[in-house]
């Protein structure tokens, strides 16, 4: 016990994780439990060799049944928390937690790609967007000069600007010369330019066989650069001017080299919403360039996002193995047996009032040492578990208490809440609400009956037979307190 | 006295269409033994990392035979694709053809 305050730590940083909740929680009341299951044992070895009222079998064979029940349910319910399989799937929790943060990531990724379009679409119609077409004409880049002069902006600064234009005459002359070398003077080159308050961007289209870039980049960055080279320097110079640029192939056949320059912020405060406009269009072409890589994206989203589902869905059935043969157990018996097994217990007490029959051979030294003990240790246990636990919790019966104890709040909620759902379907079917409601008012009437009459009896006969009197009588009481209490 | 040095003057547009044009004139004037060539690009109204190539070539052929190369009166743009491919410390651009006369004609005379 001396290690408990580091257990109680521990829980609070893996608290969805069920399995080190469920073994730090088991050990502090592990040899308890032991200990309760070999006693139990003992206790019933008593029970059926030594006590029974054998002239009395039709109290004292129910009652003995009655116990063996609850013993039973407890020794299944506890047995199952250290079955084998929860120790191999230990990791199961962690399991979870990642695929839990990694479809969220997922999801926000996938909102952002489709914010990002819907606010790209809206952001076009303020874009100052300009083009031209050109052949392939080394000529035509006294075309595209004078085009793009004419697009010069005053709020450009002059070094930006001409950085610009530089690029668009390597971009072109990369056109020209490499991209469609081999090809027709009549191949269109297409120039595309947007231009933001404080960022342009630049679009050249080429119909060309296509060329890696990011290949190139990582082959020449190995490179050293020689000073005397006579060519090499395009990429090298639009490298050193973009912000961002790419080089990629289009659906269509057609490349798309893309080049993005800013011009550094912008000061004047009315145009920051038209800013903010230019970089999530900035950002969007980044991510987005063509139609087929935004389907591509969303495409393996949608994927991961299956996967990341089916992962969820077989640990949450992992999880479910939790109790398998306690919920079998429960669903076949409980419901049809317990509340027979408690107007058993509710019926015994006041069959002693009625027939001075009482269900084992007499409430004599031995009986206490067999009973207390079992009883007591039963008792500390359920004081364990219920200890911080308070009638919120909605917890109605002990083995609810102890599973509450052991998975923690929010994985006792998830397990109940989709028992009852189930329980909820059965009762809907027949009238065993109502069932139950009535033996509930009868229970409680004999718990009251029995406690009345046992007082009544010793006012009237004395304590004749003293054990007999004050234990039916305290059975009686103890069986309302329950009923009250659950 | 046969002439020691002359002037290149280009204009337009330098790029990869008019390289060898400059290459020719280059290599002509170090066949008539002209070792101190100054290259104007005062009407050069854009170039691209093509001409900053020839540019390279014509250097290494004037300083193959042991002669120099200069370049004067740069664009805005063509100081900008200097700057960007650090080409500057390799030529050392002059202001104007009066820098040319006055720092490297002066000395040699």
């Amino acid at each position: 016990m001396s290690n408990m305050p580091s257990v109680v730590e521990k829980s609070t940083n893996f608290p969805s994780d069920i399995y080190s909740r469920m073994r730090q929680r088991i050990q502090k009341f592990y040899y308890l439990v032991i200990l309760n299951l070999i006693v139990g044992v003992w206790y019933f070895y008593w029970r059926i060799a030594y006590s029974l009222n054998v002239h009395a079998l039709w109290l004292s064979i129910p009652l003995l049944l009655a116990e063996l029940y609850i013993y039973i349910r407890v020794a299944i319910f506890l047995v199952e928390l250290w079955q084998p399989n929860w120790q191999i799937n230990k990791t199961f929790g962690q399991k979870n937690q990642k695929a839990d943060t990694k479809c969220s990531q997922l999801v926000d990724l996938l909102k952002q790609v489709d914010n990002i379009a819907t606010e790209v679409s809206q952001a076009e119609q303020f874009l100052n967007s300009f083009q031209i077409q050109v052949q392939t004409e080394p000529e035509d880049i006294i075309k595209v000069l004078t085009w793009f002069e004419e697009l010069r902006q005053s709020f450009i600064p002059t070094r930006a600007w001409l950085e610009c234009q530089t690029v668009l005459g390597e971009a072109f002359d990369n056109a020209v010369c490499h991209a469609h070398k081999k090809m027709p003077k009549e191949t269109p080159i297409q120039l595309k330019v947007e231009i933001f308050n404080n960022s342009m961007i630049i679009k050249i289209w080429d119909y060309g066989p296509g060329f890696d870039l990011e290949k190139y980049r990582q082959y020449k960055e190995k490179e050293l650069v020689d000073r005397y080279a006579e060519n090499g320097r395009g990429i090298k110079i639009i490298t050193e001017v973009a912000d961002y640029f790419s080089y990629t192939r289009q659906a269509d056949e057609r490349n798309c080299l893309l080049i993005l320059k800013s011009f550094g912020p912008n000061t004047d405060p009315s145009q920051k919403d038209f800013n903010l406009l230019g970089y999530l269009y900035s950002f969007y072409q980044l991510i987005l360039l063509s139609n087929p890589q935004y389907d591509r994206i969303k495409k393996y989203l949608d994927e991961e996002k299956k996967n990341i589902e089916y992962e969820i869905e077989q640990a949450k059935s992992e999880r479910e193995k939790i109790f398998y043969f306690s919920k079998i157990f429960d669903r076949a018996i409980v419901n049809k047996i317990s509340y027979l097994v408690a107007f058993i217990f509710f019926i015994s007490p006041l069959a002693y009032f009625y027939t001075k029959t009482i269900p084992l051979k007499s409430y004599n030294f031995e009986f206490a040492i067999h009973f207390i003990p079992t009883i007591l240790l039963n008792f500390l246990i359920f004081l364990m578990i219920s200890w911080n636990i308070t009638p919120n919790n909605n917890c109605s019966n002990p083995l609810e208490i102890l599973r509450y104890f052991i998975l923690g709040k929010d994985n006792f909620y998830n397990l109940k809440i989709k028992s009852e759902t189930n329980c909820l379907k059965y009762r809907q079917k027949n009238k065993f609400i109502i069932f139950i409601y009535w033996l509930k008012i009868i229970l409680y009437g004999l718990a009251i009956a029995s406690i009345s009459w046992g007082s009544y009896k010793i006012i009237q006969d004395g304590l004749e037979r003293y054990a007999n009197y004050s234990i039916s009588l305290i059975w009686s009481i103890l069986n309302l307190f329950f009923f009250l209490y659950f | 006295m046969t002439k020691i040095s002359d002037c290149i003057q280009l204009s337009g547009v330098l790029n990869q269409n008019n390289t060898d044009r400059l290459l020719d004139k280059v290599n002509e004037l170090l066949s008539q033994q002209i070792k101190i060539i100054l290259i104007d690009m005062q009407n050069v109204s854009f170039m691209t990392s093509s001409g900053i190539g020839a540019l390279v070539a014509a250097l290494k052929a004037v300083h193959a035979v042991g002669g120099e190369l200069y370049i004067c009166s740069l664009s805005e743009q063509a100081k900008t694709i200097f700057d960007l491919t650090k080409m500057g410390h390799i030529f050392k651009p002059l202001e104007n053809r009066q820098e040319f006369e006055d720092k490297v004609l002066a000395q040699i005379n």
